[in-house]
This record gives C-alpha cells, structure tokens and sequence, in this order.
C-alpha cells in the first residue's frame, strides 16, 4: 500500500496533516495546535514516527475516509485532574447500505515521543444509517479525563503535551482508522485568567448547618480557591420562610462584583442574615456570569424562638446613649444609657469582640475583659483605672449594658458598640 | 510568717533568714516598691474572704463576705476597688463593722471565679490587696448540671399560591425543629453534648431523605488531664496542613497543665457529611484521615517567649459535596471514587512574642506526600511549604504608635494536604508592610511579590505579581457628636496589582498573562443614638494586555441606613449601583438594588410583624439582559402565650411572599409568583439545672 503526505494547510494557527491514499482519498487527519509556525519544526521525529506507525497499520481500502477531531479545552493542568470534550467526527463511505456502528474501544495517552502514559477503557460509539456509496458523518462525543498522574508523567520525562489516540472501526466493513489529539501542559489557567477552584461554606461559627436563636446576629462566610486574576460577580442569596414551607424562592442579599487579586484565596462574607422569624432558611453563594452551571452548595439553618435564651425570659433591648461607636475610651468618657423598668442593676461590659447570646448550657459563655456592675439607680458611669487596666492603649474594643432584674435575670441588654481605647 | 506571692515562708528555715535581711535592708533604703509585696501578719492586717454555707463552694446566688483587717479605716473605703473576674461591683456593696458582703445581682455561674481588692494610689500605681478563687457550685454532688431542649413545633397551611409549579407540596405540612444539650461537672470531670433535631413533613424540603434528621453533633468528656470530643470539631491549632478541617469524627486530647502542652490524635472523616448517615464519621476508611497534632509551651512562666506546635495526618478520601464545591474535582469515570486520593502530611511551627510581646516571630514548615490515583501505577507527589511572619508593633506613645513586618510564605507546585485543600500551591510570596498609628488615625502600607512555577517546570510559564496597597482609616473625636456627623469614620484604600509572565516555555502557544489592577474604595459611616447611614464608593480598573479577558470598568455606590423610630419600628434600606464598562466591546452593564428591611411592632410582645422588599434591576447596553426582580415578604405575628421554662408557647402568625420577575428580552422567562401561609407555632423550651445567663 501506497501512502503520500498530500498537503500540510495551515488553518488559522493550526497546522493541519492531510494524509491520502493512493486513489486520493484522504487516510489520516490530524491537527497540532502550535500557535506559530516557527515551532513546527521542533515536532519530535519521534512524534512524527508515532503517526507514521499509526498509520502503517490502516489499510489503503477502508470504509471509513477521514476523522477530524476538536477538544475543549486545549490543555491540561499540572494541579488537577483535567476534563475536556473531546468531539470525534468520522465520516465513512458506505460499501453497504445500512445500519452502521463506528466504536472505539479505548483510548491511549502518549507523550510527545512516543511513551505510552495509559489507557482510557471507555467504549464510545455512534449508530446510523448509511446510504450506499455514500458519506455518512459519524459524531462521537467524548467527555474525557486526564488524569492528574498521566499529565505529571508527561512533564516528568519532558514532553510539553499529552497525546491522546483513539482507533475507531465500522461495523460494516470491518475497517479501522486512528486519529490522536493533543492537549498542552500548563498551570490552570491561561494568562491568569481567572478560575474558581473550590468553594466551602460555612456560618461564622464554623457550622455548615443548625439551629439558631432568634434575632441572633450571624453570617454566613464562603472560602473561595482560585488561580489567576479577575472579576467575581457574585450574590449571597437566600430562600426564608415562609417560601421554604413550599417552594423555595431564592432572592439576592446583596449583589457585589469584585477584582481577584493575585493570591488565591479569599473568604466572602454574606450580610447579616435575617433570623426574625422562625422557621428554615437556605443560604447559597451564586457566581454571576460566565458559564456557570454548577449547583452551588446550599447551607441550611432554622431559627428556633427559645434557643440560645438562657431564662426564657424575654431579653428587651436596652438603648444605649454615649459614647456613641467608635468613639474613644477617655478617662473622663461616661458611659449612659436609657433606664429599663424592673432593672435592680445595670452592668457595662467591655469585650475584645462582640459575642453572642450564650446558649442555655452556657457551654460557649465568655466572659468580659472587664466591666462594671452598678445600682439602678445610676444610669450612667465612668470606668475607673482599675478597669482601665485591663485594656491595651490602641486596641478596639466593643461595649453593651446588661440590665438586671431583682430575681438576678437579664432583663434587657444592649447592641454592641465599638470603642477604641 | 512571710507572705509573698500568697505563699507562707516558715522562718525557722535558714535560706529564709537572708531572704528576710534583704527585704529590711530594702525597705531601710526606701525601696518601698518591694518592701510593700511584703506583709507581716503580726503587725499588719489583711481582707479575708469567709467561707459561705458550704465550706469548700457558694451557691450561686449565696453572699459573699469578706472580713475587714482590724482598725480598717472606713475612709479607706473610696479608694478600694473589689472585682469578681474583672468586673468592678464596688458600688453593689454593703458594710457592717467588720465584714464586706455582696450579694450577686446576677446568678453566678457555677465555676471557678476570681475575686480581687485592690487600691488605686496616688502614683497611679495598682495595689492588690487580696485576690481569692472560689468555686461556684449547685449542689454538694454535682458542680454543675444543665439540660435544655428548646422544641418547636410548626403547623402550616399554604391558603394561597401563585405559579409556584408542580408538583405542589400538600396544602397542610408540619415541621418542627429541636436543640438539646446537657452539661455536667464535677470536680475536673465535665461532660457536655448539643445536638440537633429537624423534621419536615415535606420530602421536597428534606436535606436527606429521612423524615428526622440532625446536621451537626458534639459530645465532650474530659477531666484536667484529657478530653476526648466525638462528633464536629477543629483540632489543633491552625496550619499548613491542617485548617479550616470541621470534620465529624473522634478525637482524645491529653493535657500536661504544668508545660502548657497537649498532644490529640484524631480520626475524621475527609468528607464534610452532615446527618445521621455515617455515624461517627470515622467507619469508612477510605473517607478518613488520622493523625496526631501536639502543642506546647515549655517555658512555664512565660508561655508566650515560645510555643512549639507539630501536626502529622494520614489518611484517603476527598471533600464531599455537601457544604463543598470543588471545581476540579474531576472524577475518572475509570477510577473507583472510594480510593481516589491519599495522602500523608506532617508540620512544624514555632511562635513566640518577645520583647513586651512586641516582637511576633512564627515559623512554619510543612511537607506533604499526595497520590491522586492510588490504583494507577504512578508514586505520590511530594512537596513541601514554609511560612515566616515577623511583625514589630510598638505600643502607644504620645499618641503615636507604628508597626513593621515582614512575611514569607512558599507553596511548593505539588502541595496538597487532605486536612486544607483549599491552601493555593505552587505559589511564593515575600511581603513588606508597616503603618503608623496617629491619634484617631491610622495608615497601613504594603507591598508583595508573588511567583509561581517554584519547580522551575519547562513546561509551564513563570508569573509574577506584584501588589501595593494602602489603607486609610479616620475616626475623628468631635466636640459635638449631636451635629448631623455624629461620629463618623471614614476609610480609604488603594490597591495596584501588576501581573505579568516573565518566561515561557518554548513551544507555549498561549497568551501570556499581563495585566494590571487598580482598585479604590472609600467609605464613610455616620453614628448616631439610635440611627446610622454610611455610603461606600469602589472603582476599579481591569486591563488584560493579553486579550483573554475584556478590559473593564466597575464602579460601584452602597447608600445604607438604619432607622428606629419610637422604638417599636426599624427601617433600614439600602441602595447599591453598580456599573460595568466592557471597554473592548464598550458595553456596559447596571445592576441596581433596593432593599428595604423592616420590623414594627403594634402591640410590644403579643402582635409584632416584619417585612422586607427587595428590588433588583439589571440591564446591559447590548440588549442581552434586561429585567427587573421584585422579591417582598411580610410576617405578622400574635403571641397567644409566652414559651417560659418547661411551658408551652403558642403564636400564630400569617406569612407571605411574593416574587416578580420580568425579563424584557424574552418574555417567556418572566414569572410571577406568590404564596400565603398561616402558621401555628408551638414552642416548649425544657429547662432543668443551671441556666447561664
């Protein structure tokens, strides 16, 4: 048999090897995606002896006359295992009429010199009818893994691709014909572009899931893993009840489009979410634009009237007056406050950070770097140098009233508000 | 008798005689600031804190007393302060004679509390008069002992609806949730565990498929010298192999108190399950890491001059999908996902604050040994990975205070933990920061480098980024906070990012990466009493050299504000506006937001209702997207009876949300949805034993 390279065409960018039998009909396809001509002739003449051996063994009679292939992506990740559609078209003349089957029973991946890297076992095939004498086009989608290990082995002895070859046979004429593909080596991602890797989510306190007290101040937060850089268009948004009694309906907390910068992680965080009514809510993190199908983890919480109540008791909201936020913590800064009936004491409380109502068990109580306790008779003080003490010159602090009752209940207590000292 | 630090020195020992004629010839000197640490029993008086009913605890409303010293001078009084674990309760005490008593206004918890006397003087200095720890109990049995299971049960019937699809969920469902806990101590033996408990009559809104389900558990037993924790956890302390890992599983953490030092194993499940399925966690163990992680403190009197830490794990599996997405977790439809990934980790970190705790030095290194593929015949990757951080902060003087740093960090290419898979590999980063402190003001500057392909691959390309920033930060004291200022803060920053490919392989046929970023964003916020407003400007440049993405503009307006008028009504709406030039093709996209949020209440206590409305508009200048979405709920609730300890509360509420969405480009997406509810929600909160406050 006798076989002559016809022509090489060059194809926007894409060197494109036409090879045709004897009787012209076109034998083997195969396409390099080099971006410049100047590197064709850094092709290995071991590459160039693989295609040859590979087609060596078709036979100059064949029913099936050209494969032509594409992949998306083009490239393969040096830190993950990498996915692409691959589409196979194959087009076959028919020599009877009928019901065709072209299959391929696997695959193989090489290195640019020839060095088989595995296998992929998976059967892929596509039935029709064919006409007699006619060309029938065959397309064979292929959602094809590169494993991370076949990629590393590739690097290891040095080749800039990895080389995937799939033989194809008809059923009808018993002929077969292989076409290869090739995939670049590179790092995730092109010129930085931007590529979201992984998300978690989480509320603040760590859980991913759970019941919470009402009216408590939580958010939820979402770690993000990336490469390169860009822009995120993102909405938190969230499914409350009462639609999640029936049919959820997700609306956006808020809507933010942010720059990634060079680094790779960043961790978002929603806004307060809402935990005035009871019932179950949904919180998810939705990446706008681009092609984005995934289905986004969705973390649940129910909020429950009585949880995180120590006392039952109904905690009113004590109004605090001066300082106001962010003021600083003077010797002569007075705190004050709006009285609260039924109060027998007021006590003011500095802490490092704001914290939440504590649960029943008192299992996650802090307590404050200092405070005050008064009579109340007094609504209003000045914390003294003892006090004082406690607290680093330069550092934020945050502050709240207690009130309580003479059954020694928390009655009322403040929002936190942030101090400097 | 001696006394010093608390501690008696018997006289007749003979080291003690020297100690004795030092401290007289220092006081004789007039170097009171040692001789006032020392007094003398026979001669001077002191506080002494009396037994209560019980003669090793109180209870946790007993009173407390303390006896004065004789001849105490009343006058002194003023001058004293008494503390219990930090908080001043000077002005809750009485006096007779001899004795100072305070009676807590708020329950004590049952623990240990510290209660301390000291006297400012006149120098400025702190005396302490007398510090004593004493222990809170509730019984003579048990210390401490709690349960709480706080039940709610919701009975819902949809009374109307509105394009909500099909199948619809039945008109009457039932959902009902539960938090129980308990807590007990004695002595140094505690227990403790919380659970959760959900049920949905409805299938459709189930997060599994069972009918009673719980997200997340702990249970907790330990005494002074081990721990073991079975359920959710974090363990050890944060590092390169091993963070941001709540995981379920078990864990047995041993305690030397007097070296500060703990060493945990643990086995966790890599997945992130939730629910009852998969028990503790642990039964699977191609989903389960182990390992060990140990931290200490040697230096006993002052912990913080050195802390060592080491982490080792082993194990297989990878993340789940639970609360986790992740992009690339691409699976072989060949591979079997049960063995997909395996890896072994181990790190070592010191930290120390030296110098005051001025100085921070911490110093990490980690290796990893990670096999993707198990079942292939290929080895598992190995790297490895530093991190140094040194800051210096000075503290405030005169105002003024400034600090400095510096920060390196190496990702090796192959880096890869199963217990902190979201850390980025293959990535260098050497930083330089430092700001300045002045009154109410403060700057902070940075600036880094960023490198990748550490492994010098001759396959891929070298990139390097640089980022500067600076941030600026003003909260300015104003004389009169009652001016429509208030107490405002105002915050600036800059951020520059330029990136770009320094080498390439040689036969790389893709753009290569070169970019810029410039970001702005200002901010101010304004505090009042009861109300606040801020507003927030952001800009940002986006070019791309390369062509692969669009050059861009964004910028962006946040107005917020919240409100409360008379107390029983909060508003707090919001705007946010945002644009974005594509500047290749000079489209341009708006998104813009209003959100109202509102809770008023008619009658305080028994009917109470919230609402909120959103509205959100989107277009874009090349027609492709044109559309608004009106979102609006409103809750109105009555409190037929208040839940109180072991009694059944009982509220009705109706409910209803509405959805529209119109998209003008193509009308057939557009909806309208709606859905009305009555509700009646039981609540029975059980107590038994301590209720913290």
């Amino acid at each position: 048999m006798k076989i002559t390279v016809k022509a090489i065409l060059i194809i926007l960018n894409r060197y494109v090897f036409k090879i045709l039998n004897s009787k012209g009909q076109v034998m083997y396809i195969t396409n390099i995606n080099f971006a410049n001509a100047k590197y064709l002739h850094r092709m290995t003449s071991v590459y160039a002896a693989l295609l040859i051996m590979s087609l060596s063994i078709q036979q100059v009679y064949a029913d099936i006359i050209q494969i032509t292939n594409s992949n998306q992506p083009s490239s393969v990740s040096l830190s993950a295992n990498s996915q692409s559609q691959v589409v196979w078209r194959v087009s076959q003349r028919s020599v009877n009429a009928g019901q065709a089957t072209i299959s391929s029973l696997s695959g193989r991946f090489y290195a640019l010199d020839g060095t088989m890297l595995g296998q992929n076992t998976t059967l892929i095939s596509s039935s029709r009818l064919t006409q007699l004498r006619n060309t029938t086009l065959f397309v064979l989608n292929e959602t094809l893994v590169i494993p991370l290990s076949i990629t590393r082995y590739a690097q290891k002895i040095g080749s800039s691709r990895v080389v995937y070859q799939r033989t194809f046979s008809d059923s009808q004429g018993g002929t077969s014909l292989t076409s290869t593909i090739s995939f670049k080596i590179n790092n995730g991602s092109v010129a930085s572009e931007l590529m979201i890797k992984r998300i978690q989510m989480q509320f603040d306190d760590g859980r991913s899931g759970g019941i919470f007290g009402k009216n408590i101040e939580f958010n939820a937060s979402a770690f993000l893993s990336y490469k390169g850089t860009g822009l995120l268009d993102y909405s938190w948004e969230i499914a409350s009840p009462p639609s999640t009694k029936g049919k959820p309906i997700f609306f956006p907390l808020v809507t933010r489009k942010q720059y990634l910068f060079a680094g790779g992680q960043v961790t978002l965080q929603s806004p307060i979410l809402p935990a005035k009514r009871v019932g179950t809510y949904l919180v998810r993190l939705k990446l706008n634009g681009g092609n984005r199908t995934k289905n986004f983890p969705v973390i649940r919480y129910t909020i429950n009237d009585t949880v995180s109540s120590a006392t039952i008791q109904r905690i009113e909201k004590l109004m605090p007056r001066f300082p106001l936020a962010n003021a600083q913590l003077m010797p002569t800064t007075e705190f004050n406050w709006k009285a609260i009936t039924g109060a027998a004491a007021y006590q003011l409380e500095i802490h490092t950070k704001p914290i939440r109502d504590i649960n029943p068990l008192g299992i996650k109580q802090k307590q404050p770097i200092t405070g005050v306790l008064i009579p109340a008779s007094k609504t209003r003080l000045t914390i003294g140098e003892v006090s004082r003490s406690y607290l680093v010159s330069g550092t934020f602090y945050y502050w709240r009233v207690i009130a309580i009752n003479d059954k020694k209940q928390i009655i009322a207590r403040s929002e936190f508000r942030r101090i400097k000292f | 008798v001696i006394i010093i630090n608390k501690k008696e020195l018997p006289l007749k020992k003979a080291r003690n005689y020297a100690l004795i004629s030092f401290l007289m010839w220092e006081m004789l000197a007039g170097n009171f600031s040692i001789a006032q640490e020392v007094i003398f029993k026979e001669t001077l008086q002191r506080f002494e804190l009396l037994s209560g009913e019980n003669k090793h605890y109180f209870s946790p409303t007993e009173s407390i007393k303390i006896a004065l010293p004789d001849n105490f001078d009343e006058q002194m009084l003023s001058s004293i302060v008494i503390e219990i674990d930090a908080v001043d309760i000077s002005e809750m005490l009485q006096f007779d004679s001899k004795h100072i008593i305070y009676t807590p206004a708020l329950a004590m918890t049952a623990d240990t509390h510290e209660l301390k006397i000291t006297r400012y003087q006149k120098d400025g200095s702190i005396k302490e008069l007398g510090v004593w720890n004493f222990n809170v109990r509730m019984s003579q049995l048990v210390e401490k002992y709690s349960f709480a299971a706080d039940t709610q049960l919701n009975g819902n019937y949809r009374v109307d609806e509105k394009n909500t699809g099909s199948p619809l969920p039945a008109r009457l469902q039932s959902d009902a949730n539960s938090q129980i806990g308990f807590k007990i101590q004695n002595g140094y033996w505690y227990a403790d565990a919380q659970f959760d408990l959900n049920y949905t009559s409805d299938k459709e809104n189930r997060p599994t498929k069972r009918t009673i389900e719980n997200s997340e558990f702990l249970v907790n037993i330990g005494n002074k010298y081990i721990n073991a924790k079975i359920g959710h956890q974090n363990v050890g302390q944060a590092s390169l192999i091993m963070d941001n890992f709540r995981r379920r599983g078990v864990s047995v953490e041993g305690k030397i108190p007097s070296i500060h030092s703990q060493v945990t194993g643990f086995s966790l499940s890599s997945r992130d399950i939730s629910g009852f399925g998969h028990g503790l966690g642990v039964s699977d163990r191609q989903q389960r890491v182990d390992g060990y992680s140990f931290s200490s403190s040697p230096i006993s009197d002052s912990p913080q001059l050195l802390n060592l830490s080491a982490t080792w794990i082993s194990g297989r599996g990878n993340d789940g999908d639970n609360f986790i997405y992740e992009f690339e977790n691409v699976e072989d439809p060949n591979t079997p996902i049960t063995a997909s990934e395996k890896g072994t980790a181990w790190s070592l970190a010191t930290e120390s604050l030296l110098f005051e705790d001025k100085l921070r030095i911490h110093a990490e290194y980690a290796e990893t040994k990670f096999d993707f593929n198990p079942l292939d015949n290929f080895s598992a990757e190995k790297s490895h990975a530093e991190n140094i951080l040194i800051n210096y902060t000075t503290v405030i003087d005169n105002g003024i205070s400034w600090n400095a740093g510096a920060n390196y960090q190496r990702i090796g290419t192959f880096f890869k933990s199963l217990a902190n898979r979201g850390l980025p590999n293959d990535k260098q980063l050497s930083k330089l920061f430092a700001g300045v402190e002045w009154q109410t003001a403060n700057v902070q500057l940075s600036s880094e480098q960023q490198r990748d392909n550490l492994d010098n691959l001759a396959q891929l390309p070298k990139t390097l980024s640089n980022l500067d920033s600076i941030n600026l930060n003003w909260s300015p004291q104003l004389q009169n906070n009652e001016t429509w200022l208030g107490t405002p803060t105002f915050s600036f920053s800059y951020n520059k990012q330029r990136q770009y490919q320094n080498s390439s392989p040689s036969d790389y046929d893709f753009p290569a990466t070169n970019n810029d970023v410039i970001n702005w964003q200002a901010s101010s916020s304004f505090n009042y009493q009861t109300n606040s407003w801020g507003l927030t400007l952001m800009d940002t440049d986006f070019t791309d050299h390369s062509g692969v993405q669009n050059n861009s503009k964004i910028q962006s307006v946040n107005l917020f504000t919240n409100l409360i008028f008379a107390e029983n009504i909060t508003l707090s709406p919001s705007i946010q506006f945002d644009q974005t030039k594509d500047l290749i093709t000079q489209f341009t996209s708006i998104g813009l937001t209003y959100s109202l949020q509102s809770s008023f209440s008619f009658i305080p206590q028994k009917l109470e209702g919230s609402m909120s409305v959103v509205y959100n508009k989107n277009e874009t200048s090349d027609l492709l997207t044109r559309g608004r979405n009106l979102a609006f709920d409103l809750a109105l609730n009555w409190r037929v009876r208040e839940a109180t300890p072991n009694q059944l509360g009982i509220e009705i509420a109706l409910t209803g949300t509405y959805n529209d969405f119109i998209d003008r480009i193509l009308s057939a997406n557009s909806l309208e949805t709606s859905q009305i509810f009555l509700t009646a929600t039981f609540t029975l909160p059980s107590r038994i034993g301590a209720t913290a406050q």
